[in-house]
């Protein structure tokens, strides 16, 4: 039997998912208990197919198991390159957007408070600090980004409900 | 030749003006509306049919759906599905700017800080309101890390806002950034072509390599800027 999920709204088969094993949904949202998405049965063809499909998924969930024990996760290979690429980018831009915003404010306070250099240099270097925390943060994964520790390939921690 | 900075003028196309502001029509907003357009007709072409065997074009409007949904599950989990559909129309507005930017003649929206910062700062907004409508005063715990000593809170406080509001800066400067660099590199290098006769060869064949690349940056900026959204989103949502 394969299953797909519907949308609720538009009856319609949004993903058809038979070859990832025991894992009959749809590989986004595993798991929802949302009301929008309900899944379906869809039996798609008579018993003798069936009983052919559900061998072939057996045997897809057998190599797809070895390669997992070979390679790691499966998801796990060709995403990591592109997100530390994308963790580079980011580090990069944190920065300067920190201490452009201590800027900002330090120089909107000093309009204010009529102090002119004093709150701007202050807050710019406050802006500075930011920006290496934020960018640490960021090569560390502390802010439950894909970080340089996931990149790298550390066990990753699943949704943090 | 043109300058290497022409390609980003913005053009009027049909002079409005209301109420003292100039709302021109300009070549700007033409793609934007060709991107928004191109979109709704790729989405809703595609799975037109919505065949149980996916054919081409469906399979490739499944691949975008569910990168951006397990994007959405793997950073904010099951509390952001009630996103999806923001957050998906984000990705695909930006990837479709940047990449209908590397059409000769094409222009990338995405290339303008305004655009850009307009876009964050609707993020920006909208997760603040979800934090605090989610979170209510509690939410302001977010300007201090759990677990450090309250002497430090006179210098972490101040370093946590600004961290915090510098996120629609960086969203913006990231994004803009990269189109506006990888455009003018490919003009000038362009340039060089014709300029040095029979060694124009080399030029071309670091052009070539760099259109590759910028095809490249134009899919993961769209990435980046959309998984940070993610990530605004679990902050707001889960509170580190």
């Amino acid at each position: 039997m394969l299953i797909g999920v519907f949308d609720a709204r538009n009856i319609r088969v949004l993903r058809l998912d038979s070859l990832w094993g025991a894992k009959y949904v749809a590989r986004a949202f595993p798991c929802v208990a949302g009301k929008a998405v309900t899944a379906g049965f869809v039996t798609v063809s008579e018993d003798k197919d069936r009983a052919s499909l559900a061998e072939l998924d057996r045997k897809l969930a057998a190599v797809a198991g070895r390669r997992e024990e070979k390679h790691g996760p499966v998801s796990g290979g060709r995403k990591s390159s592109s997100a530390g690429m994308a963790l580079g980018m980011r580090i990069s831009a944190e920065m300067i957007a920190s201490t452009v915003v201590g800027l900002l404010i330090g120089w909107g306070l000093d309009r204010f408070f009529n102090t002119m250099p004093l709150l701007l240099v202050l807050f710019v270097i406050l802006g500075a600090g930011a920006g290496g925390l934020n960018a640490y943060r960021a090569a560390k994964g502390y802010d439950s980004a894909i970080g340089l520790g996931r990149a790298m390939g550390k066990p990753k921690q699943g949704d943090k409900e | 030749m043109a300058g290497p900075l022409e390609q980003f003028e913005i053009k009027p196309l049909a002079e409005i003006s209301a109420g003292g502001f100039d709302i021109s029509f300009t070549n700007s907003a033409l793609w934007m509306v060709i991107a928004a357009v191109l979109v709704t007709a790729f989405m809703t072409l595609s799975m037109r049919r919505g065949a149980l065997v996916p054919g081409r074009w469906q399979g490739a409007a499944e691949v975008m759906y569910e990168f951006v949904a397990n994007m959405l599950k793997d950073n904010v989990g099951s509390a952001g599905r009630k996103y999806f559909p923001f957050v998906f129309t984000l990705f695909m507005f930006v990837l479709f700017g940047n990449l209908l930017g590397m059409i000769p003649h094409g222009f990338a929206f995405t290339s303008h800080i305004i655009v850009t910062f307009a876009m964050a700062l609707v993020i920006f907004i909208g997760v603040t309101i979800i934090g605090f409508a989610r979170h209510g005063t509690h939410y302001f715990r977010m300007f201090f890390p759990e677990g450090a000593p309250i002497a430090t809170a006179i210098i972490l406080i101040p370093i946590e806002i600004i961290s915090y509001f510098s996120r629609p800066f960086s969203l913006a400067i990231r994004l803009f950034a990269n189109m506006t660099v990888g455009h003018i590199m490919l003009k000038v290098i362009g340039g060089f072509v014709g300029l040095i006769g029979i060694f124009g060869v080399l030029p071309f064949a670091m052009l070539t390599g760099i259109t590759v690349l910028e095809f490249g940056i134009a899919a993961l900026q769209a990435y980046v800027y959309t998984i940070l959204t993610c990530i605004y989103l679990h902050d707001a949502i889960h509170m580190h």
